[in-house]
């Protein structure tokens, strides 16, 4: 699964989607970031990272200065690397969007939940969504551990 | 095996009796032991916190940790550890037999050179999705990726080869409960202690401050990727022919009870250990 980059033209912006696995074959050379006066990543089919996929992401961002970024519809892939390595989401960047994961431990049912901004949180604050139900009507848990996951929040 | 008292305050006293047949002493990861015993004992711990456990098994030298919430649990992997370390030449060939002892099920999969990846990685994810969830498929891609990197890009680096001119065999093992992922290189090149003491420098000092961001080399972190993801990682060397690594994960379960298992570890060097003890 080949990592692939769109970066479509949006006024003086740019919409950038990233999907596939980000890996040691991956050169962002190509998939230049200059020139645009705010970007906004859309990385929901972002499906995998590895550890020089994560440097080569790094030093690709780190090429938007101090232009504003916006992170949307994160995997939870992105939100590990986001807590994991300063530097993931540049200084001053921003998630819209990311996904949380919900699992019943009884049907065993898995599913990822969209936190939107401004909607399940604002700032630090979370507002998870009351009733997550799987597909026999019960109730599914937030299958993250919290502290950790929700790191990036805080800053 | 020999038990400390305080490790047979959590085992059971009835348990360290049955087990006393052999010379491996067995220590709580908090109590003192001499440095000239850590290497060759087994230290069990209830440490959920890598950069804690890490930084004990670099500072003594500790390189069997069986971790466990409970006495069930500690038992489970003692007698895991006991299977590899009896069987510590066969593990190289057999992973999944040493690991699960007796009926489970693998797959075999062999690649020389980088072009062969994408296939490599779609049909481990294929054999993943038949044995696991989705939590499941995502830890074991995300560690497949780090031990691809160790063993078809570092592990010829560091023992000056070249990349693509040596066989890499990947194992799925797997029973009703657990699946086992292992990467075995045919290089032997792995440096087991210090692979320790850049693990634990890697957690006390964070992802980012230790990423080597030049792109000659790995980046770094890749250890610390294979710890978050797996539930018990053995690293096996049998020096200039081959480095195994074995990485443990629960077949059923979600992302939460992923994280909060407490980690195994275990560190061994094929031909040291074979001077050093001949039996357990």
């Amino acid at each position: 699964m080949k990592c692939r980059v769109s970066i479509e033209k949006e006024g003086a912006g740019a919409k950038v989607t990233v999907s596939g696995v980000v890996d040691e074959d991956m050169d962002f050379q190509t998939a230049s970031l200059l020139g645009y006066s705010n970007l906004e990543f859309y990385l929901a089919e972002l499906k995998g990272i590895n550890s020089c996929g994560i440097r080569e992401w790094i030093r690709w961002v780190g090429t938007v200065k101090d232009r504003p970024v916006i992170y949307h519809q994160c995997s939870k892939i992105v939100i590990d690397q986001i807590n994991m390595v300063r530097g993931f989401l540049p200084e001053g960047g921003r998630v819209a969007s990311f996904y949380v994961p919900y699992f019943n431990e009884d049907s065993g049912e898995e599913k990822n939940i969209l936190f939107r901004e401004g909607i399940e949180y604002q700032g630090t604050e979370l507002r998870p969504p009351a009733n997550i139900l799987d597909e026999a009507g019960q109730q599914m848990e937030m299958d993250v551990v919290e502290a950790k996951y929700f790191k990036f929040l805080k800053g | 095996m020999k038990f400390s008292p305080q490790s047979q305050s959590i085992l059971g006293t009835q348990y360290c009796e049955d087990e006393q047949d052999s010379s491996v002493s067995v220590y709580l990861l908090d109590e003192l032991a001499t440095d000239d015993q850590a290497k060759t004992s087994l230290y069990l711990g209830q440490e959920s916190e890598p950069t804690r456990f890490l930084a004990k098994m670099a500072d003594r030298g500790i390189v069997n940790l069986v971790q466990g919430l409970g006495p069930l649990e500690l038992k489970k992997g003692i007698a895991r550890w006991v299977r590899l370390m009896k069987s510590r030449e066969r593990f190289f060939s057999d992973p999944g037999g040493v690991h699960f002892g007796t009926t489970f099920h693998k797959k075999v999969f062999r690649i020389q050179a980088p072009p062969e990846k994408i296939l490599l990685r779609s049909r481990i994810g294929e054999v993943l999705g038949q044995v696991t969830n989705e939590s499941g498929c995502e830890v074991g891609l995300t560690v497949f990726e780090e031990l691809y990197m160790n063993a078809m890009l570092d592990a010829p680096r560091e023992a000056g080869g070249s990349v693509g001119n040596r066989e890499v065999l990947f194992e799925i093992s797997w029973d009703d409960v657990e699946f086992v992922i292992s990467c075995r290189d045919s290089w032997g090149s792995l440096d087991a202690g210090r692979l320790l003491k850049k693990m634990a420098d890697v957690h006390a000092r964070g992802a980012a401050a230790s990423m080597n961001m030049n792109r000659a080399g790995g980046a770094g972190i890749g250890s610390m990727i294979l710890l978050q993801n797996a539930d018990s990682i053995v690293f096996g060397v049998w020096p200039t022919l081959f480095t195994l690594v074995s990485c443990r994960f629960a077949r059923a379960g979600g992302f939460r009870s992923r994280m909060e298992t407490l980690k195994s570890l275990c560190f061994y060097t094929y031909q040291e250990l074979k001077n050093e003890r001949s039996s357990l």
